[in-house]
């Protein structure tokens, strides 16, 4: 072959892109084809929505006990039952608990705090958890060291534990603000709750990110960005965390299903967001006596929060499926 | 090329030692063991080796991207190694690098454009409302098109790719650019299209270029001079021509007569090696080549031979004394 007729090609040709341009969007795309994947969103996005939309679901108040919500012989209303309430005629869909309170309702109040206190944990654990993992996998050294031994003692001590006693130490009341020209009032716990979670539950995502960031930091574009003379922030913010970030989004999918399940633990064992206000995990307590008499009062939280949880990890797996087509499912 | 009047020196490395820390306990790794060499300005040195010979890591130092153990690097008279702050941006303006693996040297998440935008904004080479036009230029220069600039890494072939690795090095006009193996990891006639691509952007440019290969036909295209690297020491260092024609040192020898010849009649003497490289970790005693020679002698294993000629063998001296 002529090598002599190559080495003379001139340089300067244009050179034809070999591949047409890729829509941008292809990581939605391969999102939308995976049915799993669909699920898990439909599923979340609906929860979120019926959480948003409560007060326009039910006309009736979640921590009101209504007398005519239990039977003559003072037990719980199964679901489905019709009754006139305060005049109005209305259907109890999912049944009253023992205090004549209706199910739906508390269920649809309930998931304001499930998922929001679910989703600021996650937040908070993800805030966290990926500061300590960038930092450890990008300046390496004695930042790593200190860091990650911090991280290895947290996880020695059981997240639930750590998180009861957190709980416990932390102030307890209400919070009153003004907000779109209304007085209103939030449970305290409201904000221990995503707190106490968020702290205890960061040591895995800081582990995960510290790995990816070790890949990316190796990578070299990295090199290139410093050569270019980018100081340190700009290299960790433009340059690794935005290809760390697709692990963070799977991560956070992941940790909103586990802070969910942590919140009803804690609100099972009394330690959540104070009586009368309904949280998943109270709801599941409440009805635990009745399991075999009015078995609908357990049933509804607790297959909200299957179902919740389900859907955070569905999305969480199609999300990394999606976002790294190369890695094939796990089963 | 023509021989001009002599350049003054834009780049000089002395007894430069790069080290690594090995392993717990253990000795530092000497990945660069002491190399010395000059560039004058508008001049090109191609420096070859083995994987794993320290070459690449001498690019890197040379950046400050990796610390140094000893020794002096000058750019344009100024001690690079002392600098920091406001002298280490500078030298950042002033020397460039093109990375060896297009698919790793480009962020995946930022189109052409950002990526070419970043060193012209950082070191101001352009207002923000002159970037389109100055990434416009930039990719003209390396033979891509200004439509292109909005499209993604992935987007692109090697050899594309590796266009735009150049042109983001190229985008602070720097004086002198480390070509760290540019087309190693490219199919042949590609990487003859960016040997061109560098040779006339040096051309145009008046770069300096420390040219790093291991595939000694590709050097041989655009060096003036040629330094040949084995286990962190330059074991040879001359003239291109001088080098390719009558190689001096046993290992150059060695590695020229692997170089596939154009012409299948052609006789073809290969000096087959044995064995592998050693490990840095435990260089071998006297001439760190003597377990591999086929010419090994007398001193080889005792006595680190000193650099006659730019040849450091005890041949050299052997062959002046008889």
């Amino acid at each position: 072959m002529g090598c002599g007729k190559l080495w003379a090609m001139s340089s300067t040709d244009t050179v034809a892109a070999h591949t047409a341009p890729q829509p941008p969007d292809s990581v939605w795309r391969r999102l939308r084809r995976d049915p799993q994947a669909l699920c898990g969103l439909v599923l979340v996005s609906g929860f979120i929505l019926l959480a948003v939309a409560a007060p326009l679901l039910t006309p009736l108040n979640s921590s009101t006990q209504y007398p005519e919500g239990l039977t003559a012989t003072g037990m719980p209303m199964p679901p489905g039952t019709t009754l006139t309430v305060g005049g109005a005629r209305h259907t109890f869909w999912l049944g009253s608990d023992t205090l004549g309170r209706d199910l739906l309702t508390r269920l649809l109040f309930g998931a304001r705090f499930s998922l929001s206190i679910g989703l600021l944990a996650m937040a908070t654990a993800i805030g966290v958890g990926a500061l300590v993992g960038l930092s450890a996998g990008y300046y390496r050294g004695r930042v790593e060291f200190v860091l990650m031994r911090l991280t290895d003692v947290m996880l020695t001590v059981p997240a639930l534990i750590l998180a009861i006693a957190l709980v416990a130490v932390m102030p307890r009341g209400s919070l009153h603000f003004h907000l779109l020209g209304a007085e209103r009032e939030l449970p305290r716990e409201l904000i221990n709750m995503f707190v106490v979670i968020g702290l205890v539950s960061w040591t895995g995502v800081a582990r995960v990110v510290r790995s990816e960031t070790l890949r990316v930091s190796a990578m070299e574009f990295v090199q290139a960005a410093r050569a270019l003379g980018c100081g340190h922030a700009r290299v960790l913010f433009r340059h690794v965390l935005p290809n760390v970030l697709p692990t963070i989004v799977v991560l956070a999918s992941l940790g909103a299903a586990g802070a969910i399940v942590m919140d009803a633990g804690l609100s099972y064992l009394g330690l959540g967001v104070r009586p009368p206000h309904p949280t998943w995990g109270k709801m599941i307590a409440d009805g635990q006596p009745y399991l075999v008499t009015a078995p609908w009062m357990i049933l509804a939280p607790g297959l909200a929060v299957v179902l919740v949880v389900l859907g955070f990890n569905l999305l969480g797996q199609g999300l990394q499926n999606a976002l790294d087509p190369n890695r094939r499912e796990r089963t | 090329m023509s021989q001009p009047v002599q350049q003054p020196v834009l780049l000089r490395v002395t007894d430069l030692v790069v080290e690594y820390p090995g392993r717990a306990g253990g000795p530092p790794l000497r990945a660069v063991d002491g190399i010395s060499f000059a560039i004058p300005r508008g001049r090109t040195l191609g420096l070859v080796g083995e994987s794993g010979c320290g070459k690449s890591t001498t690019g890197r130092a040379i950046l400050r991207l990796t610390p140094t153990a000893r020794g002096a690097v000058t750019l344009d008279g100024r001690d690079v190694l002392a600098l920091h702050g406001g002298g280490l941006f500078e030298l950042r303006r002033r020397a460039q690098i093109v990375f060896q693996d297009p698919f790793s040297s480009l962020n995946p998440r930022l189109t052409v454009l950002s990526t070419l935008a970043e060193p012209l904004l950082l070191h101001r080479r352009a207002a923000r409302r002159e970037v389109r036009d100055r990434v416009a230029v930039l990719l003209e220069q390396v033979g891509l098109t200004p439509d292109m600039m909005h499209r993604y890494p992935s987007q692109f072939s090697g050899g594309q790719r590796q266009r735009i690795g150049i042109a983001r090095a190229l985008a602070v006009e720097p004086e002198l650019l480390i070509c760290d193996e540019p087309v190693s990891a490219l199919d042949v006639t590609v990487q003859a299209q960016i040997v061109n691509l560098l040779r006339d952007l040096q051309e145009q440019l008046e770069l300096t270029l420390l040219f790093i290969a291991h595939d000694l036909s590709v050097v041989r295209h655009i060096s003036d001079e040629v330094a040949v690297m084995y286990l962190g020491r330059i074991v040879e260092h001359g003239p291109g021509d001088r080098v390719y024609e009558t190689p001096r040192h046993p290992y150059t020898q060695a590695l020229l007569s692997a170089v596939p010849k154009p012409d299948p009649e052609a006789p073809r003497d290969r000096i087959l090696l044995t064995g592998d490289v050693p490990s840095p970790s435990d260089v071998p005693s006297g001439c760190r080549f003597h377990p591999r020679c086929p010419q090994v002698f007398g001193p080889c294993a005792e006595v680190d031979p000193p650099v006659v000629d730019g040849v450091a063998c005890h041949l050299m001296g052997e062959s002046q004394s008889t």
